[in-house]
């Protein structure tokens, strides 16, 4: 089982995080585009220290995994039982984000 | 010409001591006369050329014309002093300090917009000198939150003040801190504009929300508050990113980011403020919720507010809570500001896909003629439309669908955070347009987690219908980039249910 360890991002120094382009760079640096074609499991796990992750940085970090896996599949590639309730809460908010991308509202188009 | 400083030049002018014989009253005009003769010559005067083995080009004749030229000059300089001589040449300027004389025109996006001809219009300090021009200004109702028209006007007269006074005064009117928005704007403005600016009047109630968030000296005030009685502010004070586009780090992004520090330290100051007030703490449930508010607003402002530096962008943040005496014991209103300078949102929201773009039109075209009032219609709904879920200007956050939600995050997490009553109030300023978003919409608006998210400032939020134009305020002037300012009531009681889960 693959571990993406939320700690090389925090360094110890925040709480929180934040931002689309830092979700896409940390996708990078963990390589979630080479975990997601592999069998494998990814456990994420996070430091004590984090509390919060908004939905910009879930989006970041998650949006090609849905393109590629979609909703449900990726509920159960990645592992986000060894997180705190609301860490988990914060990554479904961010992918029922991304699952509302995939419906692409009617009200505006 | 001696190469003196303008310092060295007063020394050397006081010590000679020449205007001494002259009347009391003239000598102080003489001083000033000198000195702006001294400005004057070392700004006009031309440098010969020397004929050497690498110089063929100067002749004779063109130094003689420099000769001629730079004696017309020390005539001019002269004539300076001999009509300060005379009692009638320039009056001293009291407050204007020397430094004054040599400060230049700064370039600032942000003035630029409020000010298109500023450029051409400057009038250099020296030339000030002769027009003696001098502006005292009142400010009054200074708020995003309850009268965006007039703030804007005023932060106008102050960037025009500075465009051609030689000095000015502002007397700012009101006796409490109704929003802390404009004050975060004058701060960013203070830095590019010439030290023109020599007091004026402001309530001790102001100056100690200025002094405990120490963006006094970001705007160069000099009070000095009275602290005497029960404490009544607790500050979060301005905190700022480096400068747009300055970012070298290779691992930028992979690093601890400034807006999740200050996410960190906003829930810190909370805290504090709540400890010392009520003897509690933020919730898990609070703290996540300004966290997420910090992040969402800081990440907004570095994606967007510069077209030219992608991810990039700087802002400023700063906020304050205040014990408010009321008819029914205290209250206690925070005031939170996140500004961001550079491209307002209904310009960079123009980049989206080709299919947004398609749609936002289509909205702009039916709505328009239902804004005849409105010079900038076109303007408003677009920075509406920005607003709605799934609509970003990142086309490449589009084709990989996500992104777009910020706002809904923003404006959710601040009605969370406010508790869904009493007199919170959200402004979103940026062009020429104010959208102000209090509890009206609240239950109308407020999506389910998985549903989308539309804010069409109308009763039944139907985006067929044209905005209320209550909430849709247009400004005189160009707001060169956004500005999100809010004021709630923190509601004490409200926290103790969070923790109790009743939510």
């Amino acid at each position: 089982m693959a571990t993406v360890d939320l700690a090389r991002l925090t360094k110890n120094e925040v709480s929180m995080l934040t931002g689309h382009e830092r979700g896409v760079q940390a996708r990078a640096l963990f390589s979630l585009d080479s975990l997601d074609v592999q069998d494998d499991v990814v456990r994420i796990v996070a430091p004590t220290n984090l509390d919060t992750i908004t939905p910009s940085f879930v989006q970041g970090f998650l949006a090609r995994s849905i393109s590629q896996l979609g909703r449900d599949r990726l509920l159960t590639k990645y592992d986000f039982s060894t997180l705190p309730a609301a860490l988990r809460e914060d990554f479904v908010t961010g992918i029922e984000r991304l699952a509302m991308h995939a419906r692409r509202s009617a009200a505006i188009h | 010409m001696p190469k003196w400083t303008l310092e060295e030049a007063r020394t050397v002018i006081e010590s000679t001591g020449n205007h001494r014989w002259y009347p009391e009253h003239l000598r102080e005009k003489i001083a000033s006369a000198r000195i702006a003769a001294f400005l004057y010559r070392q700004r006009n005067k031309r440098k010969l050329s020397v004929r050497s083995i690498g110089n063929k080009k100067a002749n004779r004749a063109t130094n003689k014309a420099l000769i001629a030229a730079n004696r017309r000059i020390a005539q001019l300089a002269r004539r300076i002093v001999l009509r300060a001589k005379r009692g009638a040449g320039l009056k001293p300027v009291h407050d204007c300090h020397p430094t004054l004389l040599l400060a230049r025109r700064k370039d600032s996006i942000f003035l630029d917009g409020i000010l298109p001809h500023r450029r051409t219009k400057w009038v250099p300090l020296a030339a000030r000198l002769k027009t003696q021009r001098t502006a005292r200004l009142m400010v009054e109702n200074f708020s995003f939150l309850r009268n965006p028209a007039g703030t804007m006007e005023a932060l106008r007269a102050i960037a025009e003040a500075e465009q051609d006074c030689l000095s000015a005064q502002i007397d700012f009117m009101d006796t409490t801190c109704a929003d802390i928005g404009p004050w975060l704007v004058l701060a960013m403005m203070r830095s590019h504009l010439a030290p023109i600016f020599t007091g004026g009047a402001i309530s001790n109630q102001m100056s100690k929300v200025l002094d405990a968030l120490r963006l006094k000296d970001q705007l160069r005030f000099s009070v000095t508050p009275s602290w005497q009685g029960e404490r009544d502010i607790w500050a979060f004070p301005l905190h700022m990113r480096r400068a747009a586009g300055t970012s070298t780090s290779p691992t930028v992004q992979i690093d601890p980011q400034a807006k999740e520090k200050a996410g960190d330290a906003l829930c810190a100051a909370i805290n504090t403020w709540l400890s010392e007030c009520a003897d509690q703490e933020l919730t898990a449930h609070g703290r996540r919720l300004v966290k997420k508010i910090t992040g969402e607003c800081l990440d907004n402002a570095e994606r967007h507010s510069r077209r030219e530096f992608e991810n990039d962008g700087d802002w400023m943040l700063t906020g304050f809570m205040e014990k408010v005496r009321g008819p029914d014991g205290h209250r206690f209103r925070c005031q939170l500001a996140f500004l961001s300078v550079g491209s307002s949102i209904s310009e960079t929201v123009q980049d989206c896909a080709p299919e947004t773009l398609e749609a936002m039109n289509r909205y702009v075209a039916a709505h328009k003629p239902s804004m005849p009032n409105h010079r900038s219609a076109d303007g408003h709904l677009r920075t509406i439309f920005a607003l709605q879920d799934m609509v970003t200007r990142d086309r490449h956050a589009y084709a990989e669908g996500r992104g777009g939600t910020g706002f809904r995050d923003i404006i959710c997490f601040f009605w969370d955070l406010a508790g869904g009553e009493g007199d919170a109030t959200l402004s979103v300023v940026s062009g020429r347009t104010c959208l102000t978003i209090d509890n009206t919409f609240r239950d109308l608006v407020f999506p389910q987690p998985s549903a989308t998210f539309n804010i069409w400032f109308n009763d039944t939020n139907d985006h067929t219908r044209p905005p209320d134009h209550a909430m849709v305020r247009e400004l005189d002037s160009d707001f060169r980039g956004a500005l999100i300012t809010m004021g709630f009531t923190l509601d004490v009681g409200y926290l103790e249910k969070t923790v109790d889960g009743d939510r």
